[in-house]
C-alpha cells in the first residue's frame, strides 16, 4: 500500500498516462504502482472513462469538418478549386455558404456552385437514407488499420498489447504483456525477424526467431486482433451460430452497439461498441448470465488505431539479474542424430546430471535450455543445492500438457547441508528453431 | 503511419500549387480548434473559420509554402477571433450566449468546462483533441516546444477533470 500523499502526487502522472504522453519508463513504473494501489487504480479508471467521452465529443465536433474527395467545382473567377463533399453535408454547406457570401465572386460562379452543391447535397441525403450500419463496414475499415493498442480487463492470458500490422494483418512489430500458469508474467516483443520473451517471474530472457513467436501468438489472435475477431464474428453470423442486433448511434459521438448472442451458449452475450465515424471496434464487453442476472466478465478495449507507436515500446528494459538465452545464435541441447525420442531424452537426463556432478556448468547449461553456465551455477548455489550422484534413470513418457517427454530420475542431492535421494522429472523436447537438437526445458 | 504525413502530401496539386481544398483537408480541424478556443462559442467559431478560409482563398496564390500555411492560417484565426470579439455587442457576453445548436448535454458540459480553462490551456487542449491528439502537431501550431505543450496539456486535462467533477456534483 502507498500513502495518500504519494498517490496525490501521482495524479498528474496518471493524467499523462491516460493521455499516453508519459515516457515509457515512467509509464511502466506508474503501472507497477497502480497494480498495487486501489486508489490510483480507481483514479485511472475514472480518468479513462472521462477521456473516452472527451475524445468522442471532440470527434463528433470535428466530424463535420473533414473533407471528401468527390465532386469538384472550378471557379474561373478565383482560380480556386473547391471540393464539395458528397458524404459530408456540413462541409459542403459551409463551403457553399462561404463562397456565396463572398462579395468578389461573380453571380455565375455562385449559381454554378449552388447548383452543384444542391446536387451533391441531394446525392448525399439520398445516399444517407440507406446508410444503415452493416458488419461489412467494419470489415472494410479494419483493412485500413496498421497499428493499434489493445487492453484486456481482467488480464487473464493477455493484459495489454501494442501492435503494428502488415497489410495481411499479421503483426509486424508487437509488444505484449502476457500471463500464463506455467511461465507467470512475461513480455513478448516482436521486431522484424526476431522475437524476445522476458519471463519476469523466472528472470530469464529468450531471443528467438519471429516465426516461432508468431506461431504462439497467432493462437491468441482472437483476443488481441480486432480484425480477426470481427471476421470470426461475421463467419459465425453467416453460419447461424450467433445473432447480431445493431443499435445505431442516437447522438453524435455515441457508438454503434452490436449485441451478440450465441445459439449454443444462451448464458453468454457480447456487446461490441463500434465507432460510428470510423466503423472500427472500440470495445468488446462480455457478459455471463448467473440466474436472472447478467454479469460483466471482461472487456477488450481497442485504442489508438493508426496512431504511431513509440519505438521504445519494442525494446525491453531488462533488470540486471535476468539471464539471456540467445536461441538464434547459440546452440542449445544435444544433437539427436539417429536416436529415437526416448533415447535422446534419456541421454539428456544422464548427461545433464553427469555434468552437474562434475561441476561442468557450461555443458549442463547448454543441455538445460541453453542457459549460460555461470547463471546455472549461481542459481544452484543460491538455492543451496548440489547434485551428488545419479541413482537411477527410468523410461521416458509423454507429458500431457507440454508435449515433452518426462524422464523419471532419482538423484542424491545435498540441499543446504541435508543429503537425500530425490525424485525429479526433467522435461525434454526439441529445441525451437533447431529441429535437429533436443534439450531439457524444465522439471528440475 | 501518421495520417498527417499522408495528408500533407495531398496538400498541393500535381503542379505543387497549394489548393483551398488541401488547406481545408489538412488544417480545418486546427483552425476550428483555435477559433473555438478564442471565441468560446461554436457558432462564432464557425463564422470566424469561414472568414479565415475566405481570406485564404484570396491569398491562395501567395501561399507557395504549404508548411508555413498552417502557421499563417492559425495566426489569421487568432486575429479574426479577436476582431470578432470586438465587433460583438457588449450586451452579449461571449460565454453566456445561449447555444442554439442541437448538441447533446455531454458535449455542452464539456464545452462549458473547456471554456472555463485559462486561455493558454484552452487553445492547447482544444487543438490537441481536435487535431489528431499529437503534442508535436500542437507544438508546431502554437510555436511552443513539445515539452511545454505536454506540460500544459497535462495540467489543462487535470483542471478539466476537476471542472467536470464539480459540474457533476
Amino acid at each position: 500500500m502507498t500513502d495518500a500523499k504519494e498517490c496525490c502526487d501521482r495524479f498528474q502522472d496518471i493524467v499523462a498516462l491516460v493521455l499516453e504522453e508519459l515516457d515509457v519508463d515512467s509509464a511502466k513504473e506508474l503501472q507497477d504502482h497502480i497494480a498495487v494501489c486501489e486508489q490510483c487504480k480507481e483514479t485511472l479508471e475514472v480518468l479513462r472513462d472521462e477521456e473516452r467521452q472527451i475524445r468522442s465529443s471532440f470527434e463528433a465536433l470535428a466530424r463535420g469538418l473533414s473533407t471528401t474527395e468527390h465532386g469538384s467545382v472550378w471557379t474561373q473567377e478565383t482560380k480556386t478549386q473547391v471540393s464539395i463533399g458528397v458524404n459530408n453535408n456540413h462541409f459542403g454547406e459551409r463551403m457553399k455558404m462561404m463562397i456565396l457570401t463572398h462579395k468578389r465572386l461573380s453571380f455565375v460562379a455562385a449559381s454554378t456552385i449552388t447548383a452543384a452543391a444542391s446536387l451533391f447535397l441531394y446525392i448525399g441525403l439520398f445516399s444517407m437514407a440507406g446508410d444503415a450500419y452493416a458488419l461489412q463496414q467494419t470489415l472494410q475499415a479494419n483493412d485500413q488499420v496498421r497499428s493499434y493498442h489493445v487492453r484486456v480487463t481482467p488480464a487473464k492470458e493477455l493484459g495489454e498489447a501494442w501492435i503494428e500490422v502488415n497489410a495481411d494483418g499479421t503483426p509486424r512489430r508487437a509488444r505484449m504483456s502476457l500471463t500464463s500458469r506455467d511461465d507467470g508474467a512475461k513480455v513478448v516483443v516482436l521486431t522484424g525477424d526476431r522475437a524476445e520473451v522476458w519471463f519476469k517471474d523466472k528472470k530469464s530472457h529468450i531471443i528467438t526467431t519471429a516465426k516461432e513467436a508468431l506461431n504462439n501468438l497467432m493462437a491468441k489472435r482472437a483476443i488481441f486482433d480486432p480484425k480477426f475477431a470481427f471476421e470470426q464474428l461475421q463467419a459465425q453470423k453467416e453460419a447461424g451460430k450467433v445473432q447480431v442486433v445493431a443499435q445505431e448511434a442516437t447522438e453524435e459521438g455515441e457508438p454503434i452497439r452490436l449485441t451478440v448472442t450465441f445459439s449454443d451458449k444462451p448464458d453468454r452475450r457480447a456487446l461490441y461498441e463500434v465507432d460510428s465515424r470510423t466503423k472500427l471496434v472500440m470495445r468488446v464487453t462480455e457478459f455471463q448470465r448467473n440466474g436472472d442476472q447478467w454479469t460483466q466478465v471482461g472487456t477488450r478495449d481497442y485504442l489508438d488505431y493508426n496512431k504511431p507507436i513509440d519505438s521504445k515500446m519494442f525494446q525491453l528494459d531488462l533488470p540486471p539479474d535476468v539471464v539471456t538465452i540467445d536461441r538464434i545464435n547459440q546452440k542449445a541441447g544435444l544433437a539427436k542424430g539417429s536416436l529415437s525420442d526416448q533415447e535422446i531424452a534419456t541421454k539428456l537426463a544422464k548427461e545433464f546430471f553427469g555434468a552437474m556432478i562434475a561441476e561442468d556448468f557450461e555443458k549442463a547449461g547448454m543441455i538445460y535450455s541453453g542457459i549460460p553456465g555461470e547463471a546455472l551455477r549461481q542459481r544452484f548455489e543460491q538455492a543451496g543445492i548440489k547434485i551428488l550422484r545419479l541413482v537411477e534413470v527410468g523410461t521416458p513418457s509423454p507429458h500431457a500438457k507440454t508435449q515433452a517427454l518426462q524422464v523419471p530420475v532419482r538423484a542424491e542431492l545435498d540441499v543446504k547441508g541435508e543429503v537425500s535421494v530425490t525424485e525429479l522429472l526433467p522435461l525434454c523436447r526439441q529445441v525451437h528453431g533447431q529441429p535437429e537438437r533436443w534439450q531439457i526445458i524444465g522439471g528440475i | 503511419m501518421s495520417s498527417k504525413g499522408e495528408t500533407s502530401e495531398q496538400a498541393s496539386d500535381q503542379r505543387g500549387v497549394v489548393t483551398l481544398t488541401a488547406l481545408w483537408g489538412v488544417h480545418a480541424r486546427a483552425v476550428f480548434a483555435v477559433c473555438l478556443a478564442n471565441t468560446q462559442n461554436y457558432h462564432d467559431a464557425e463564422d470566424v473559420m469561414q472568414s479565415v478560409f475566405l481570406k485564404a482563398s484570396e491569398k491562395i496564390s501567395d501561399l507557395r509554402d504549404f508548411d508555413r500555411a498552417r502557421a499563417w492560417l492559425l495566426q489569421v484565426a487568432r486575429r479574426a477571433s479577436i476582431d470578432h470579439h470586438r465587433r460583438k455587442k457588449p450586451a452579449q457576453p461571449l460565454s453566456d450566449e445561449p447555444a442554439t445548436i442541437n448538441r447533446n448535454m455531454r458535449f455542452e458540459r464539456l464545452h462549458a468546462a473547456v471554456q472555463a480553462l485559462p486561455k493558454h490551456y484552452r487553445e492547447v487542449i482544444t487543438l490537441y483533441y481536435m487535431d489528431d491528439r499529437s503534442c508535436s502537431s500542437v507544438a508546431s501550431s502554437t510555436g511552443c516546444t513539445e515539452h511545454a505543450v505536454r506540460q500544459r496539456l497535462v495540467r489543462a486535462r487535470a483542471m478539466l477533470h476537476d471542472l467536470l467533477r464539480e459540474d457533476q456534483t
